[in-house]
């Protein structure tokens, strides 16, 4: 089990084919000059499963196309329909790891922020301080999900700020342990500069 | 004579490929470029140590997508 200490003496770890990476080498356009990454969360590789087997079932395709169409066409004609279904098949592969690689959830010394991407030309960025953290909830459910152990993570905000949600993070258990941990030592430093500031 | 068969006779299917190819060439190519940008643009918005292999992707996509050109254009 992972324990949180302080950002400071976290290790970096990259676990699950970097779906869950502490204290990363990483950095994101709106960072602030003393904002730490603590966490980058993507989904669980598993999630690869449906795009990658229709991949490969694409890819096993072509001989049987080749017999099929070998009465019309001649072998120019055939090596430019499996050229250009090839070509299509590793976009298809290239968009899709895209897409899985820049859906980052980051937890930083600071803030929680959610990058999604609809698809390659929709971005969508929320973001909460810890500070308007109020609950982290980790949802584990379904047979495939408890096998490989990840799940859904919702960050709830305070107030009318937008909830935070990351899909199918690996090891939820330690994601909420270590955002609750670092939220509350956020509010705690907060607090005690608070009361500073009031003393002076 | 089935109809399949007339049309193999009179090459349509090779003009008809041909046509398809140029017309998909381009749009790939089209394509391929604007992935290659978006892909910048993706590694200035969370940047991490991927060694170029994301950027290598998109070049590799506009190479496939010129060599389907080439192909439909002269060798088609």
């Amino acid at each position: 089990m992972f324990e949180y200490d302080n950002p400071e003496t976290m290790e970096t770890a990259h676990r699950h084919f970097h779906s869950l990476c502490i204290n990363p080498q990483v950095t994101f356009d709106s960072q602030h000059g003393d904002e730490k990454v603590l966490l980058v969360l993507r989904a669980h590789p598993v999630t690869f499963f449906p795009w990658l087997s229709f991949a490969a079932a694409a890819f096993l395709a072509p001989p049987f196309f080749n017999i099929m169409l070998s009465g019309f066409l001649n072998f120019p004609e055939l090596l430019f329909v499996n050229v250009f279904f090839y070509s299509a098949l590793f976009s298809y592969v290239f968009i899709n790891f895209l897409l899985w690689t820049y859906n980052v959830g980051i937890v930083t010394s600071q803030r929680v922020i959610d990058i999604d991407y609809i698809s390659v030309l929709q971005k969508e960025i929320s973001g909460s301080s810890l500070d308007d953290i109020t609950d982290i909830t980790g949802k584990t459910t379904g047979f495939f999900r408890s096998l490989f152990d990840f799940g859904d993570l919702s960050v709830q905000t305070a107030g009318i700020m937008q909830n935070i949600e990351f899909a199918a993070t690996p090891e939820p258990d330690v994601v909420v342990s270590i955002i609750s941990q670092v939220s509350q030592d956020h509010k705690n430093s907060s607090l005690l500069k608070r009361k500073d500031n009031e003393r002076t | 004579m089935n109809v399949l068969d007339f049309f193999n006779q009179e090459g349509i299917f090779g003009i008809f490929l041909k046509l398809f190819g140029v017309v998909s060439g381009f749009l790939y190519l089209f394509f391929s470029m604007i992935m290659l940008r978006q892909v910048r643009i993706m590694r200035k918005t969370v940047t991490f140590e991927d060694k170029g292999v994301l950027e290598l992707g998109a070049y590799s996509q506009i190479v496939l997508a010129a060599i389907i050109v080439v192909y439909a254009l002269f060798i088609l």
